[in-house]
């Protein structure tokens, strides 16, 4: 499923944003794009950092946030929570580590799916350009070769 | 759902505003902040007016010489510096408090947050609404033309018809039992009394919010208030003549956005004019009963877990979180506990802690970082 | 200003910021006549007393105006400060807007 030289695109998205429903398979990925798959949040501002963190650490090659635009938000403020952490305004942060290239935010309404899918093709073409990630440590790992999956760290 | 085509729309207009003056600035993203700022200039205004404003209705004297309510309001409409425009602005300011409370009201209605754990603020927003036009009729007694005595007399024929209690609410409303200068000050104890309430019936409606947004940003501001500035000098208002109590009035001017009642009541019988309002209250109040959905299941902490950080109370958007004592065995200071009414089970509790401690009973955060690792290794 | 304004839009904002500072002159000549100052302003300001006495028709009109309605000035006055408020509003919009459709970390450590 993975793309010829990258890992996943992982996307967490809040399930009143954008309507995904229909454009995914059974796996959880979106049809139009093998590589990108869906995780559905009831709110956006449940997503946790560490949840990115896990999956970069897992071997994907990036992460896609998406919640209702910004100033919306069913439950208040959840999209300008997830927002402030990832920027690292608001605790809990993400890592040092992370690598800040690969962490997205998308805030779109649900009817905005054309333009969520026009987003996450831009953001798969530029992981593809940045390469495999490199995801164990801080330091660089070896690059595997091209076609192979990246090293998959596990979690200590 | 019946209002999913509703909600669409609403999303599908706020996207149309966001390409035109960015997200930052859209006003239907401070929907509940536009009557709030119109509250107060109301207060504002209101103060200036009540400065030169004398609430009695004397007219036993020669003409040139009469100081009643309505001469007090020829004076500063006519007299004062400015005074047409500050009392425009009062009356307009009014009749867009209310356009713009309808427009929250339609707007969370529409898009379907008025329900379960928000039921505290529909409830107080349908108290409000009432108030602030009971207030607003007020208002127009107050300046004391020939509808003011027509709106008065046809609120204690109305009142009449209610057994039991209707002639101790119109000799409260009177403050007599006839039209006297007495009623004048009670008229404007009413109307200013009553506008202070809203501060409290205010306080109820935001109480479970936490960081309720209260002030729009200054450009939305500058829109509101010149909307107002235009619209009182291109539709100046104009009092209708001296109410004189011998006199018998039958039509007046509608104000379509206080005044309805009263156009109510020019066809309907009394007895039925109560029950319709009683009714409308009532269904409004229902709204949120009507919908069927399954009940919300709160989030829970994990005690052995929760080191008391508070982050997770901090960032609950509906105060659901408490921080109490953590009990003698623990190493923390602190434990959060969920006050479960008042909980949407956003999550939002579970992205702010990072120590896996609190979760939503059918979506642990064990399982979804789980269901991360193996997509992001698949 | 944030730079990805096209030309248009920051030409569109100099004239926003010129009409409110018109609104704005013309509201002070108001009070300016009514508390009786001086027809012929001082200094600097002869210039735009100049412009200002170009617009004598309207001038006229509006001296008519107030002569049947008291409160005609003070209507002017409010519609040109609900004018600038309007433009000022635009301006400050321009200056002020948010791009929040993408969040992009950044990327210095
Ligand atoms: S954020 Fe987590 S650890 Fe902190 S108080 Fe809340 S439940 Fe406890
Ligand atoms: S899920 Fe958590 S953050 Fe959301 S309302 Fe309930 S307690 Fe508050």
């Amino acid at each position: 499923m993975a793309d010829a030289n990258n890992g996943k695109v992982i996307t967490l998205v809040c399930e009143r944003s954008v309507d995904l429903q229909d454009r995914i398979d059974e796996n959880g990925c979106l049809k139009e794009m093998p590589g990108v798959s869906v995780v559905k949040f009831p709110c956006s501002g449940m997503i946790q950092p560490l949840m990115v963190e896990a999956a970069l650490k897992a071997g994907a090659s990036g992460v896609i946030i998406c919640g209702c635009q910004i100033g919306d938000c069913y439950y208040r403020e959840g999209n300008k929570m997830i927002r402030d952490r990832i920027l690292g305004e608001r605790p809990p942060g993400l890592k040092k580590t992370v690598d800040r290239r690969r962490v997205v935010g998308f805030w779109l309404a649900k009817p905005q799916v054309a333009r969520f899918l026009s987003r996450a093709g831009e953001f798969v073409a530029q992981l593809q350009q940045l390469g495999p990630a490199e995801t164990a440590a801080p330091k660089p790992a070896p690059k595997p070769a091209a076609g192979e999956k990246p090293p998959a760290a596990e979690s200590p | 759902m019946y209002t999913k085509p509703l909600n669409e729309a609403t999303l599908k207009l706020e996207q149309g505003i966001n390409a035109l003056v960015s997200s930052k600035y859209n006003p239907f993203y401070y929907h509940g902040a536009l009557p709030q700022f119109y509250l107060w200039v109301l207060y504002l205004s209101g103060l200036l007016l009540f400065a030169y404003y004398i609430p009695t209705i004397d007219n036993a004297y020669d003409s040139d010489k009469l100081i009643n309510a309505w001469t007090s309001v020829d004076y500063i409409t006519n007299h004062i510096p400015f005074g047409a425009i500050i009392r425009g602005i009062h009356r307009y300011a009014g009749d867009a408090m209310v356009v713009t409370i309808l427009l929250h009201m339609l707007r969370v209605w529409f898009t379907d947050r008025y329900r379960q754990y928000r039921i505290v603020e529909w409830l107080s927003g349908v108290v409000l609404l009432a108030l602030v036009l009971f207030i607003g009729q007020t208002g127009y007694y107050l300046v004391w033309d020939d509808r003011s005595l027509l709106l008065t007399r046809m609120t204690c024929s109305a009142l009449d018809a209610i057994p039991l209690v209707g002639q101790g609410i119109k000799t409260w409303f009177l403050n007599g039992t006839e039209v006297t200068n007495y009623t004048m000050a009670n008229f404007l104890f009413i109307h200013i009394g009553l506008s202070f309430t809203l501060l409290f019936g205010l306080w109820i409606h935001y109480v479970r919010m936490t960081r309720p947004v209260l002030t729009p940003p200054p450009v939305i501001n500058y829109i509101l208030f010149a909307l107002l500035l235009l619209v009182v000098a291109w539709f100046p208002i104009e009092s209708g003549k001296m109410a004189d109590l011998n006199a018998q009035p039958t039509s007046f001017e509608v104000d379509w956005f206080f005044l309805w009642p009263y156009w109510l009541l020019t066809f309907m019988q009394p007895a039925i004019y109560w029950l319709a309002l009683a009714a409308g209250t009532v269904v409004l109040c229902l709204l949120p009963y009507f919908v069927r959905t399954k009940p919300v299941e709160p989030a829970e902490v994990l005690e052995k877990n929760c080191t008391g950080c508070s982050l997770c109370a901090r960032d609950c958007p509906y105060q659901a979180i408490v921080m109490v004592p953590a009990p003698v065995t623990s190493r923390f200071k602190l434990l959060a506990v969920v006050k479960p009414y008042r909980c949407s089970a956003c999550g939002v509790c579970v992205g702010a802690c990072a120590f896996d401690a609190i979760d939503l009973p059918n979506m642990l955060d064990s399982d979804i970082t789980a269901q991360i690792k193996s997509l992001a290794q698949g | 200003m944030p730079d990805d304004k096209g030309p248009v839009a920051k030409i569109f904002c100099l004239l926003t910021v010129v009409f409110a500072a018109g609104c704005l002159l013309m509201a002070l000549f108001m009070p300016w006549a009514e508390l009786g100052l001086p027809a012929t302003p001082p200094g600097p300001l002869q210039a735009l007393a100049g412009l200002y006495g170009g617009g004598q028709g309207l001038i006229q009109a509006m001296v008519r105006a107030a002569q049947t309605d008291k409160n005609f000035p003070f209507y002017v006055y409010s519609s040109f400060l609900g004018l600038a408020m309007i433009a000022g509003a635009i301006a400050l919009n321009f200056v002020g807007r948010e791009e929040t459709e993408k969040t992009v970390l950044p990327t210095k450590k």
